[in-house]
């Protein structure tokens, strides 16, 4: 059992300790730290790949991982805590950032937003995400684990593989639920 | 609960409806798992003979197959623009009314410097812009003071300041502008914000 410490704002977090804890309050006061990381991170990277290139979320994650985690004593179980961690942090910066930028921006969209766009502005990205994330509670309502599987696939980037260790299923069962909650998210937002 | 009266509720999928999903689920499982083949005789065993049962589950299988692009890509990339930091509030082509932008000429973690054309005494000089957010969050007074002691300094080693502004939230100030090697070690060690040089 971990020592009670503080961590709000402890950079060096030992975040392993946290996550093998298992304790669901242990992860709550974890996010803000992944947080912040993939914010900095995410935010470098774009400055830095301003003009071309695509942000890889899968390197985002990684880069995080380094950061909060002293590497040499990771054991790949942690790694898929830490993974599914990250997932819902980046959904949290994700959807904080296009709530921050609706607020700040037009009083409400023209037309609806589709997933079926191919390229969107940011304030169409910003509106088509906060309805993408009250559409993925809905679905957490009838079909709680395609909604985590949306959280590692989609928000996380991670691979079928890695979404099947951090939920404990099978690769097939990850790929078929993925299939299905693509479709239903898809119905959601339909207009 | 009466199934001949739909009701929308919260957790609907569209027209489908979450309590309709949760039977279908099953019998979509199983044709997704059928090697293409076998799909159309799944289908048709699944459905028990109800044709309509049938086409509706053939259309849910299609939908999960389909493409969605915005969910195709990981959110980091089709969302980036979330991402941004501060759409680097675009440095306007003039500033203070006297200052014409040429080129940017280095950037750093703080600010990026520019190269601009000084109007009024028709010279070049470096101008350099504090970064919106950063002036922001570690607030405007603390480089606005530092600005203020620069321009007060008098020292081979910094570089003078010539003239501080602020443009749409972003603070500029303007040092002489000089070619060669020299320069970035001088704006480096020049009115930056390192406190030791204040």
């Amino acid at each position: 059992m971990a020592a009670p410490r503080q961590m709000e704002h402890t950079p060096d977090v030992d975040v392993l300790q946290e996550l093998r804890s298992g304790r669901r309050d242990s992860l709550d006061r974890l996010l803000p730290a992944v947080y912040e990381q993939l914010r900095v991170i995410a935010s470098r990277q774009l400055t830095l790949r301003k003009g071309g290139g695509t942000l890889s979320t899968t390197g985002l994650i990684h880069e995080a991982y380094l950061k909060l985690v002293d590497q040499s004593r990771v054991a790949w179980r942690d790694r898929s805590h830490f993974f599914a961690l990250a997932s819902v942090a980046m959904r949290h910066v994700l959807v904080d950032r296009a709530k921050a930028r609706l607020a700040q921006k037009r009083e409400g969209g023209l037309r609806r937003v589709t997933l079926d766009e191919e390229q969107l502005d940011a304030d169409d990205q910003a509106e088509l995400m906060v309805d993408l994330n009250d559409a993925i509670d809905k679905l957490a309502v009838t079909e709680p684990r395609l909604a985590r599987v949306v959280e590692c696939r989609f928000f996380g980037g991670l691979s079928e593989e890695e979404t099947a260790e951090v939920l404990e299923v099978t690769a097939r069962t990850v790929q078929r639920d993925w299939a299905k909650a693509r479709m239903l998210l898809r119905r959601a937002l339909s207009p | 609960m009466s199934d001949s009266e739909p009701r929308q509720s919260s957790s609907d999928f569209g027209s489908l409806l979450a309590d309709r999903w949760l039977q279908l689920s099953p019998l979509v499982d199983a044709v997704l798992d059928a090697p293409r083949d076998r799909r159309s005789s799944v289908l048709t065993e699944v459905s028990g003979g109800d044709a309509q049962l049938r086409d509706e589950i053939e259309r849910l299988v299609d939908e999960c197959e389909r493409a969605v692009p915005m969910l195709d890509r990981p959110a980091a990339e089709g969302f980036s623009h979330l991402l941004v930091a501060d759409p680097d509030a675009a440095i306007p082509e003039m500033l203070g009314g006297r200052y014409r932008i040429e080129r940017e000429v280095g950037r750093g973690g703080m600010a990026r410097v520019y190269l601009a054309r000084d109007l009024k005494h028709s010279r070049s000089v470096a101008v350099k812009v504090i970064r919106p957010d950063l002036a922001r969050s570690l607030g405007r007074e603390r480089f606005l003071r530092e600005i203020e002691i620069a321009a007060r300094l008098r020292h081979p080693n910094i570089v003078p300041v010539y003239d501080s502004g602020d443009t749409g939230g972003a603070l500029y100030f303007v040092m002489p502008y000089e070619e060669g090697p020299s320069l970035r070690e001088r704006l480096r060690v020049g009115p930056g914000m390192s406190s030791g040089s204040a």
